[in-house]
């Protein structure tokens, strides 16, 4: 009693081990061996001793088979068996009687097909399968007879086709091994009446080698984003640095999760979520990464790699990682895309709101808010003046084609920027007083370096006009979401001139290349409002 | 993506735009005729012989009249009453015209949330002062800048200057969006846009000045004919 339950005690954990030890999912090709017994009417296994000495002895179907099996789809294997089952049929006579020994073998050269029922999401180590498939059964005989004096040896072989039927498992130990118990019914002549026709019943052992039923296949990644610009880290957190095409590979729908970071710099592992891919389909993923300040630190440029982990389920679960490489820029860095110029803006920066309270402090808060708008700009404008900022090129720096963008603050300390610093710095200083800016990108096809100036907004509807100037073309009517209002175009390389030198000729080129050389229509010059 | 391809193929044709007119002399003139040079906020006496640049902006006053002398001998008149930028009168042609009505249409796709840089984290922003003063609405001021922008627009379209005259009453309706006379930019919006065969815009103008009349006060001789004017002009159009 003891012992049985000792027994069913190790059985069980023998079932978890190999449900733990295997993940269901059987490698492309395989190698086994495996012992049985054949039944059937030629063979019998039975041993009869007769009181007068006459002892008849039958052992047969005893065998065993190398098969080998190679997966063609996701279920479906090509197998191929090579076996022999042996038969021996002793007839000992009493004395003076002759003896007879029939020592026979059979062996099938067999070719067919396997399915594996259980899908690949399974986590089951068990895989039952069906199969079936055909080939030929040789036949051999050799007979010894007679007595002590005479003897006689015959041989006799037949050839035959025939096919089989069968259903089996393999009990995975592990992804690569496994047990196989397995049962045929083989039609020698194609005849289930043949004598040599019947069950046989196995038991071996199988080897596998090559890749896992996959569940999916990355079919490709686009990196969308070669360069990260510290400067818009934030931008990366909602717009995907690449894309990854996978492909459904398991025969029946999976969720694939793909986690992103970019190791010391991103805050936390982006992740895309669950997304379901139908059997059979290819669906782009996108991949965003949490970017952190730290990225702020970065002065000048340098590689990183992004590292891509691609989890699957259905069922099973399947992982891959990948990587790619990318370009860490400088902090101050800009690809010259004007809609990103916004990131350098920096309202609530210290240096910025100190002089844009200040400036506030010397308006009268009982203005109309065009008014009020307009005295601030022209203030802030003066505050600037006052600090007798200066135009400043960008460096040349070797072998680097970006624009280099200076924050408010590294401006205001330093005292030189050029167009793209001053517009930053007016514009942190405008959006630090409530007040909408919009940059005016200019890359006019016959002058050989782009420029940027900035308009703001005055809030005065454009029948109102007249309350700005006389001359329409002094302001420009912007649309924006349904509404209409008047905005005030500024050079803002003209710091060191007055309010309305650098208002005249923000005015000015806005009409000569927006207007009467069409370059708004054109393209080439362009409004973009820092939102 | 659309608004990008929009203005590639924008671009690419504004290779063939004829550039404004270079040099605008007033021939003769009569009566009370003022030039307002580039940004300037005032406005100068003008007589025969003054050379105009395209920025400049051209006045007439009542019963006056100046002709223009434009490139390679043409020449133009503007009636009383009325105000031209010099740049109006630039060469337009129908590509670029098409560019302009194209950059007015995206210049009113708002940006997808899948190509916005937005980052929206608040529902509403809160701040408004209620405390200022209310702008001045001169309402006979702002009459009577219309009457003169209108002006200088029939007088582009009487010239059969027909790109020109779309392209300023755009400018027209951008300037005095809440309509001085119900239908009225819209109607010439319509004519101007069958002179160049542009059906389906003249239609839809024509249609918008009917919508507008419906919408305005009490009918005036110039509603009137606008609507009667308007309506054969779509039956026709729509004929055709």
């Amino acid at each position: 009693m003891k012992k049985r339950f000792f027994m069913y005690v190790f059985m069980w954990m023998t079932f978890t081990a190999m449900q733990a030890w295997s993940q269901g999912v059987t490698r492309a090709h395989g190698l086994g061996v495996r012992g049985g017994f054949w039944k059937s009417d030629a063979r019998t296994l039975s041993v009869n001793v007769s009181s007068d000495e006459n002892v008849k002895v039958d052992v047969g179907g005893a065998g065993g088979c190398l098969y080998f099996f190679s997966r063609i789809s996701q279920g479906l294997f090509a197998e191929g068996t090579l076996g022999a089952v042996g038969n021996v049929h002793v007839d000992s006579g009493s004395a003076g009687d002759e003896d007879d020994v029939e020592v026979s073998a059979l062996i099938p050269l067999l070719f067919g097909l396997r399915y594996d029922f259980l899908p690949a999401s399974s986590t089951s180590s068990i895989e039952p399968y069906v199969g079936a498939g055909m080939g030929t059964y040789w036949y051999s005989e050799t007979n010894v007879g007679g007595d002590s004096f005479h003897g006689s040896v015959s041989t006799e072989s037949d050839f035959s086709t025939g096919m089989y039927l069968d259903f089996g498992t393999h009990v995975m130990l592990r992804s690569w091994f496994g047990l196989n118990f397995d049962t045929k019914y083989h039609f020698v002549n194609f005849d289930a009446g043949n004598e040599n026709s019947g069950m046989e019943f196995g038991f071996g052992l199988s080897f596998m080698w090559g890749r896992q039923r996959e569940l999916f296949r990355v079919r490709d990644i686009k990196v969308l984003v070669n360069d990260i610009y510290p400067a818009y880290y934030q931008f990366y957190s909602t717009y995907p640095v690449a894309l990854l095409t996978v492909t459904n590979t398991a025969g029946q729908t999976i969720e694939v999760n793909v986690r992103s970071d970019i190791k010391g710099f991103s805050q936390r592992d982006s992740e895309s979520g669950f997304v379901t891919i139908p059997k059979g389909e290819t669906k782009d993923i996108p991949v965003h990464v949490f970017l952190g300040p730290k990225l702020l630190e970065l002065t000048s440029r340098e590689s990183a790699v992004l590292d891509l982990l691609v989890e699957a389920r259905a069922g099973v679960e399947l992982k891959k990682t990948l990587s790619a490489n990318l370009m860490l820029h400088g902090r101050n860095a800009w690809d010259g895309e004007i809609k990103k110029l916004g990131f350098f803006v920096t309202p609530e920066s210290d240096s910025v709101q100190s002089i844009s309270r200040w400036a506030a402090s010397m308006v009268s808060d009982t203005l109309a808010e065009h008014q009020s708008k307009m005295a601030l700009a022209e203030r802030l404008f003066e505050i600037l003046n006052k600090k007798h900022l200066r135009y400043q090129s960008d460096p040349n720096i070797p072998f680097y084609q970006d624009d280099r963008v200076q924050f408010a603050d590294n401006t205001l300390s330093l005292g030189t920027g050029d167009c793209d610093d001053l517009v930053v710095l007016y514009a942190s200083l405008l959006e630090s007083l409530g007040i909408r800016t919009a940059f005016v990108d200019v890359r006019d096809p016959e002058k050989s370096i782009a420029h940027v100036y900035l308009m703001f907004d005055t809030g005065l509807a454009p029948e109102h006009g007249h309350l700005i100037s006389s001359n329409e073309k002094r302001y420009i009517i912007r649309e924006n979401q349904n509404r209409s209002s008047i905005w005030i175009p500024v050079e803002t390389t003209y710091i060191n001139r007055s309010f309305e030198d650098a208002w005249e000729q923000g005015a000015l080129a806005y009409l000569e290349d927006g207007i009467i050389r069409n370059g708004l229509a054109q393209g080439w010059m362009s409004v973009v409002e820092v939102q | 993506m659309k608004k990008r391809y929009i203005l590639f193929i924008m671009f690419l044709f504004g290779a063939q735009v004829i550039m404004a007119a270079s040099s605008v002399k007033i021939r003769q003139c009569h009566g009370d005729i003022q030039v307002r040079q580039g940004l300037d906020e005032t406005w100068h006496v003008a007589g025969p012989g003054l050379e105009l640049r395209t920025i400049d902006t051209i006045l007439t006053g009542e019963n006056a009249w100046v002709v223009l002398e434009l490139e390679e001998g043409l020449s133009f008149k503007l009636g009383p009453n009325a105000m031209l930028d010099i740049g109006d009168l630039r060469k337009i042609t129908e590509q670029e015209l098409f560019l302009y009505l194209t950059a007015q249409k995206v210049g009113r796709i708002r940006p997808t949330k899948e190509g916005s840089i937005h980052i929206e984290n608040v529902s509403v922003v809160r701040g408004a002062n209620q405390n200022q003063a209310i702008v001045d609405r001169n309402q006979n001021e702002q009459n009577a800048r219309y009457m003169l922008e209108m002006n200088g627009a029939r007088a582009l379209q009487q010239q059969a200057y027909y790109p020109n005259t779309i392209i300023k009453l755009y400018k027209i309706k951008q300037k005095f969006p809440t309509s001085q006379q119900p239908g009225e930019i819209e109607f010439y919006l319509g004519k101007s846009f069958e002179h160049v065969n542009q059906v389906g815009r003249a239609i839809d103008a024509y249609q918008n000045a009917l919508v507008e009349l419906e919408k305005g006060e009490a009918a005036s001789p110039l509603s009137t004919r606008i609507r009667q004017e308007a309506t054969e002009a779509i039956s026709r159009l729509k004929a055709q």
